[in-house]
């Protein structure tokens, strides 16, 4: 085992890097703070749903930064927050146009991030190139890239790392084209959050527009811990997170 | 060289879960035996390259019959050390195998019921699913081959298992083989990213 010092180490001490890679050390400590969660009532995705999501492994290519590929705001969190959207959209109503929407937005919305900490305008970035390179994304996931689903999916990656209560009027006009999906995809963000190093990074119900979130939390933390420790063991972050989708019966 | 009989099973969560559980109560538990592998699909052959991170050994093992052939592997391995995993998988691609090569990682349980090793697994290509097996020397007789594949029914049988038939085992990996290979072509068609 390394003997570098772990995520949580580092955080605790405020010295987290530009690049974030999860190692043993906090994987345990996340089990080890698992909170008291009311289990997600089992549920089965859509047919279209479970297609769409085995196809959020995006290419590598399309990370701004391939370091990121593997990190706390790569692959494996984009595959995570990707399969979250569609249990939310979903349990919100949305119809399988607005799912998918929803799900091809939050598989992308960290893509062109720079590094894994703040780095503000990350969702700008992503926006503009989701727009740049639309037939290619929508084509990845076998669908087909319409301006409105454009317009929507730009809208909820580049709003997902705005809070609500900094909206500016333009954001605001931006939401209103969008609105469920953007909610969705900010909320399936918020859940992915127990990967975090500290427990007040944690998913909190105040920086979302998901009144059901509890309810979701449990699937949320098992589908983390399962893809993080099947990557330690050695699967490729893709498996690791489709191993996870498999055992908690999502695809 | 050994003979391994070998017969498989694929199988939902549910029948996964349930099989465990029965496993864990009335087998002996061999324990956890996660490989990532490297696979080259041969004409006729099958070589592979394994890393057993959760025993912490690798392997070379060449097989005299690829899924789909019969349930009866001749099998040729030697041990390489963990660290010669990626060395050996780089003179494998060098030499022209590149293009027969797919990797995948086992998530792998093994367990021994009525005189037969299964190792309950999932992985992306397969889901979940089981292989039972019963390890023959290579002078095994005709009778002694079949007797084994016997042994592999009837506990499978016992365990509430269908086994996959031969052609069923052929058409599935003839299925991956060719989704593979489309996954591949995708890729490299890929349009670039702006």
């Amino acid at each position: 085992m390394s003997t570098a010092p772990s995520l949580i180490e580092l955080a605790a001490h405020g010295q987290l890097p530009l690049h974030q890679y999860v190692d043993h050390t906090t994987v345990a400590w996340i089990v080890e703070n698992q909170p008291a969660l009311p289990p997600t009532s089992p549920r089965a995705l859509r047919p279209s749903s479970q297609h769409l999501i085995k196809r959020t492994e995006i290419p590598t290519a399309w990370m701004l930064d391939t370091r990121l590929y593997t990190s706390i705001h790569g692959v494996r969190h984009a595959m995570r927050t990707a399969a979250l959207a569609a249990v939310l959209a979903e349990a919100n109503g949305l119809d399988d146009v607005d799912t998918a929407t929803a799900i091809l937005a939050a598989a992308t919305h960290d893509c062109q991030r720079r590094h894994d900490k703040g780095d503000q305008g990350h969702g700008d970035r992503a926006a503009i190139w989701l727009a740049a390179n639309a037939d290619t994304v929508w084509g990845h996931f076998g669908i087909t890239a319409t301006p409105r689903r454009v317009v929507q999916a730009a809208s909820a990656v580049r709003l997902h790392d705005v809070p609500y209560t900094a909206f500016t009027a333009d954001d605001r006009s931006d939401y209103s084209r969008a609105e469920h999906i953007v909610d969705v995809v900010k909320a399936a963000d918020a859940l992915d959050r127990y990967r975090l190093p500290k427990l007040t990074w944690w998913p909190d119900v105040r920086h979302v527009r998901q009144p059901a979130l509890d309810e979701f939390r449990s699937l949320a933390f098992d589908l983390v811990v399962i893809s993080e420790k099947a990557q330690l063991a050695g699967a490729r972050s893709p498996e690791a997170v489709r191993f996870a989708l498999a055992e908690k019966g999502l695809v | 060289m050994a003979i391994e009989i070998e017969m498989r099973a694929r199988f939902t969560k549910e029948a996964h879960d349930q099989l465990v559980t029965r496993l864990k109560a009335d087998g002996a538990d061999l324990g956890k035996d996660d490989k990532h592998i490297y696979f080259y699909v041969l004409p006729d052959q099958l070589l592979k390259v394994t890393d057993n991170t959760a025993a912490g050994t690798a392997k070379i093992t060449l097989k005299g019959s690829k899924i789909g052939q019969g349930t009866a592997f001749a099998e040729t391995e030697f041990a390489i050390a963990p660290a010669d995993v990626p060395a050996a998988v780089k003179v494998f691609n060098a030499i022209g195998f590149e293009t027969t090569m797919h990797e995948a990682f086992n998530f792998r349980h093994n367990f021994l019921f009525g005189g037969v090793e299964i190792a309950v697994k999932w992985s992306e290509a397969w889901g979940y699913h089981a292989e039972f097996e019963v390890l023959l020397d290579d002078s095994a007789s005709d009778a002694d081959r079949a007797e084994a594949t016997a042994k592999i029914t009837d506990v499978a049988a016992e365990l509430g298992v269908t086994l996959m038939t031969e052609p069923e085992l052929a058409d599935f990996t003839a299925a991956f083989e060719a989704a593979e290979k489309a996954r591949k072509e995708r890729e490299q068609q890929a349009a670039p990213i702006r």
